[in-house]
């Protein structure tokens, strides 16, 4: 493993080790029949060598909001406010949201500094190239090296990977390979650069149960080897509990909660957090009651609810209140936030903007 | 709740994962309601279908439509060129309404002996709608003399397209015509639609050699270079039978070879659903090969057959008009827009009279708006897809 | 690939073979036989005898299977597609220059439908739902919607009522018999651009079309992004991925788009007074000079099974993904 770093440097030293800071990301989709919130609000803060996942239902906004950073949202899509501060390689802070979305100066950023992996290993790699190609388009994108060299290193990285007979499977197509072989591909691929940060949306989703872990354990593997930082994106909070450091519980793109993993799994506040947690299957529970699933459903994009958005599924639904006041973010500890009203009146609580960045 | 369901429709495909109590009145809604509810919103094929609709009820009143009959002809009045309606006179009171086509008259050069036709604004001849003219049978039933639009005064000369080289107007041939070329459409489309859903059903339900032989089979039809074949089998149809049966020989050599590409869609439909949750649960279920085909495959796949038949009409429509224009398809005294186009062979006799070229603009239209139509159905053919 | 590509060609051996019993059908199907047709334009009365003597000869009384054998054999084993009644000439001596000149229409269209069609089909599904696009769909259909020998008809028109031209014909008077030379193939190369413009705008609209559900199919796939998430620039990044797969089914509709170029231009070249087959088979049709009208079908036909087969190889070779099933 150790000849691939060539450049590693990835301890460009920043005070608070915070390497990606989204504030307030807004993205909306501007539909012909209306304007989708798809992220409407949402904070993270991302540290250097540490696991952010990011948790909620399909259509939560999750994956948009890992597309924002990358400024790879889909056409009717536009990030309308908010900032994604990242902090750059050499040093220096850039605002990802303020780019040119086809400018020089992202396009050095993805790939180079921020990858990311998709859901679907066979759809995120081409049918008609070889993934050598693939790999060494990426790397010949971003290091000065030859295309000779570029090969070395593509076998090195699938090698890394832990793809069997790695030379051998540069030309093979994406067609040719297993599920898990093929995001081991896409992995070789997002890291061939040696990124700060990974971005992972969903890699796991689409995988069988075993073929999910090996990825899993690839992942933190390759994150100890190389120190960098990954934003995972799931709805399993079984992943969650396994490789987080940090959670973003998000519901109709808004981050309900956030804090660390501990805070969250055992001192859950949101109600809809909670809820989730409910919801989760538990080995050895012997009693046979009805598994608890949330009431209702998420509502429909245009019919985004007055209030907390989640009021009409809360169990803890306070009339006359929740329906009509929109929940600040309010942090009830250290790093944990929470956006809910049954919070607000405690006196130690500080409301979002008063907090010191 | 108060959405309109089109656009929850819509809404849905931009977050497919957001379910919305809107969608509601989609998840009762049945599957004909869904179809016609995403195909209002295409306009162009709203409209396609509007200007369809209006050519096949011209095809069924054709008698009406036309000034006059498809043979009416007058040897004084040949290659007259269209008549331009003026819906107001200038009188000494001020402008009347009164519409009208002018008189003409005929100068020979004495050199060239050439015939041409100059106004005379002297003479006019008022044009109305729902004139009296000429008797005719309606599909053999009434006999009546209503016309949608022509000489006010029964007998004047008023030609609104011109006339051809008889005489004969061709503003009411083109009409005529418009029978003949979008039934042919019509006919050759249903018996390819037989051969293709009973040859594309068996292949696609049964599988294995069956499939190998048919699919064999289409590939060899559709690597075949139509017209020449058709040209081949058409012209081997004697001269002497009567214009009906010609007309159906025609439609039979087209849909020989016309229905490979509806074959090929049933079968597609057929494999994809065969292996859906619904027909397989049918099958578990006991229930009969025949009743599952029937039951519960035909419905889901009648949209896409619809679709595929209106796209499949204007191919027919351009091949008998090819056929007829090379006057080895049908044959007058038959009126189709291709045997109309006949006249209008050479440059010579386009030079002489433009206008000839007119049922030329009619197949136009005509497969403009199948095509339209056919796009916006086939759109529309799986509501339940984004 | 040795392997795909001898599969394809065993699937392909049936299908000359049917080709071939369609022409004879056509050949036999005129009521009477040929040598009804003959005796009819004979200027002087045959009496029976030689009727008879003439049967004998071509096999009239043999049973039809006999007679298929027989033309049939004598196509493929000597060459011998009989005689042209009408020209008095064994039939290969006629169709050969006609059939090489329908080639050359059909492939210079093939190309040219292919240089217009994809640029435009890019555009359009890169530039979707703006005004451009719109423009190209509605152009797309009417040239869909209009035949051929129409739109043949109409701009020889305009050329002869506006600019005092008749154009038409693949040679200059001059050249029209002369034997081939370098100014001949000029010549021609000058008289093609109009037959091919005509005969290539439906096959144009219909890719077109192809090309822009292809490509906004692929542009919406999750590789792209991918490829764009490694910082790829926007340019390179749709000709290198999206383009490069939305031209696979492109090449698998030469498939079918080139049997309607050549089935086109028969009509086509007949209005515009092309030397191709298409007038030739017209002609021979009309006169039931059926052993002419039969043999071009054949060859016709014939030639299209080859050039599938040639887009067959070509989109296997272009895309891995085909040999494998």
């Amino acid at each position: 493993m150790q000849p691939i770093h060539t450049r590693l440097d990835n301890s460009a030293p920043a005070a608070d080790g915070v390497l990606l800071d989204v504030r307030n990301l807004q993205t909306h989709f501007f539909t012909d029949e209306g304007v989708v919130k798809a992220v409407d609000g949402v904070n993270l803060t991302l540290k250097r060598g540490q696991t952010l996942c990011v948790v909620g239902e399909s259509g939560c906004g999750k994956s948009v909001t890992a597309r924002s950073i990358l400024r790879i949202v889909p056409a009717p899509g536009e990030i309308v406010s908010g900032q994604i501060n990242f902090r750059k390689r050499q040093g220096g802070s850039i605002d990802l949201a303020t780019m040119n979305p086809k400018g020089r100066e992202i396009r050095r950023i993805r790939g180079g500094e921020i990858s990311m992996i998709f859901q679907e290993p066979m759809s995120s790699l081409s049918p008609v190239h070889t993934i050598g190609s693939q790999i060494m388009e990426a790397i010949m994108l971003h290091l000065p090296v030859t295309k000779r060299e570029a090969r070395k290193r593509a076998a090195a990285m699938l090698d890394l990977v832990g793809i069997p007979r790695a030379s051998e499977r540069l030309d093979a197509y994406s067609f040719e390979l297993s599920g898990g072989m093929r995001q081991r591909a896409m992995i070789a691929i997002a890291l061939a650069c040696e990124p700060q940060v990974l971005i992972a949306d969903e890699p796991t989703t689409a995988l069988d149960v075993t073929t999910q872990a090996n990825i899993l354990d690839l992942i933190r593997d390759l994150q100890q080897v190389t120190g960098m930082s990954v934003l995972f994106i799931t709805h399993d909070l079984g992943v969650v509990a396994e490789i987080a450091d940090e959670v973003v519980v998000m519901y109709l793109g808004r981050d309900v909660e956030s804090g660390a993993v501990d805070a969250i799994f055992h001192d859950p506040k949101h109600p809809y957090t909670r809820a989730l947690l409910q919801s989760i299957p538990r080995y050895g529970n012997h009693d046979r009651r009805r598994l608890y699933s949330i009431k209702g459903i998420v509502p429909h994009p245009f019919d985004r609810p007055r209030g907390c958005p989640f009021h009409p599924r809360c169990d803890d639904f306070i009339a006359h209140k929740c329906d009509r006041i929109d929940p600040p973010r309010q942090f009830i500890g250290r790093e944990h936030s929470v956006r809910c009203l049954l919070y607000a009146g405690a006196p130690e609580l500080n409301s979002d903007k008063e907090l010191p960045s | 709740m108060t959405e309109e369901p089109t656009r929850a429709l819509k809404d849905a495909s931009a977050d497919p994962a957001a379910e919305s109590t809107a969608e509601t009145r989609i998840v009762v809604a049945n599957q004909w309601q869904l179809i016609w509810w995403k195909f209002r919103k295409h306009r162009l094929a709203m409209a396609a279908g509007v200007v369809t609709i209006f050519l096949y009820v011209v095809a069924a009143f054709a008698e009406f439509f036309a000034p006059y009959s498809a043979g009416t002809y007058s040897a004084r009045h040949t290659f007259i060129p269209p008549q331009s309606i003026n819906l107001f006179q200038q009188t000494d009171a001020g402008w009347r309404l009164y519409p009208h086509v002018y008189g003409f008259q005929v100068e020979v050069d004495p050199d060239s002996f050439k015939r041409t036709y100059v106004l005379d604004e002297t003479v006019t001849y008022p044009v109305g709608l729902f004139v009296r003219g000429e008797e005719y049978e309606l599909w053999g039933l009434f006999t009546l003399d209503l016309h949608l639009i022509g000489a006010a005064q029964y007998g004047d000369p008023v030609y609104l397209l011109g006339t051809d080289r008889l005489g004969r107007d061709v503003l009411s041939r083109t009409i005529y015509g418009t029978r003949i070329s979008m039934s042919v459409g019509l006919v050759g489309v249903g018996l390819s639609l037989l051969l293709g859903v009973i040859l594309g059903g068996i292949s696609g339900y049964y599988g294995g050699i069956v499939d190998n032989l048919i699919q064999r089979t289409i590939e060899i039809l559709r690597s075949l270079p139509t017209i020449p074949l058709w040209m081949g089998l058409s012209a081997a149809i004697p001269l002497t039978w009567p214009p009906v049966r010609v007309y159906f020989a025609i439609t039979v050599l087209l849909s020989l070879i016309g229905w490979t590409a509806l074959a090929r869609e049933v079968r597609g439909r057929f494999l994809s659903l065969k292996t859906e949750d619904f027909v397989i649960a049918a099958r578990l279920d006991g229930v009969r090969e025949l009743q599952i085909i029937l039951r519960h495959m035909a419905p889901s796949m009648t949209s896409h057959i619809i679709a595929s038949v209106t796209l499949a009409i204007p191919g027919m429509i351009l091949a008998e008009t090819a056929l007829s224009f090379l006057g080895i398809g049908l044959r007058p005294p038959v009126v189709s827009w291709g045997v109309l186009l006949q006249e209008a062979q050479n440059v010579r006799s386009i030079a002489t009279a433009p206008w000839l070229l007119f049922p030329g603009l009619a197949v136009v239209v005509a497969v403009l708006a199948m095509n339209f139509l056919g796009d916006g159905l086939r759109d529309a053919a799986d509501p339940y897809q984004a | 690939m040795l392997w795909y590509i001898a599969r394809r060609i065993l699937y392909l051996i049936p299908t000359p073979l049917v080709v071939s019993i369609i022409a004879f059908i056509v050949i036999q199907l005129p009521p009477g036989d040929f040598l009804a047709s003959l005796i009819s334009k004979a200027e002087e009365t045959i009496d029976q005898a030689q009727v008879d003597a003439l049967r004998e000869r071509y096999g009239l009384n043999d049973p039809i299977y006999v007679q298929y054998w027989k033309w049939i054999s004598g196509i493929v084993l000597r060459g011998d597609f009989g005689d042209s009644f009408e020209w008095n000439r064994p039939v290969s001596d006629l169709i050969w220059e006609r059939l090489a000149l329908t080639m050359v229409i059909s492939l210079f269209t093939l190309a040219f439908v292919w240089i217009v069609s994809i640029p435009i089909g890019i555009y359009s599904a890169v530039k979707k739902y703006t005004i451009g696009d719109y423009l190209v769909t509605v152009i797309g259909f009417i040239g869909l919607a209009i035949p051929n020998f129409l739109l043949a008809l109409v701009l020889m028109y305009i050329a002869f009522r506006y600019f005092g031209q008749s154009v038409g014909g693949l040679f200059s008077p001059d050249y029209i018999e002369a034997p081939w030379s370098y100014q001949r193939v000029l010549d021609l190369l000058a008289h093609l651009w109009l037959p091919v413009i005509i005969l290539g705008t439906a096959g144009t609209a219909a890719l077109i079309r192809v090309m822009r559900a292809n490509l906004l199919d692929e542009l919406s796939k999750l590789y792209v992004d991918a490829a764009r998430a490694r910082g790829l620039s926007e340019l390179k990044l749709l000709f290198k991925y999206p383009v490069r797969v939305a031209l696979n089914p492109l090449v698998s509709a030469m498939a079918w788009v080139f049997p309607a170029l050549v089935s086109g231009s028969a009509i086509t070249s007949i209005v515009l007074n092309l030397q191709t087959t298409g007038p030739l088979l017209y002609r021979s049709l009309q006169a039931q000079d059926m052993y002419l009208a039969g043999s071009l079908i054949l060859l016709v036909s014939v030639l299209t099974i080859i050039g599938t087969l040639v887009s067959d190889i070509l989109l296997a070779w272009i895309d891995p993904r085909i040999q494998l099933q």
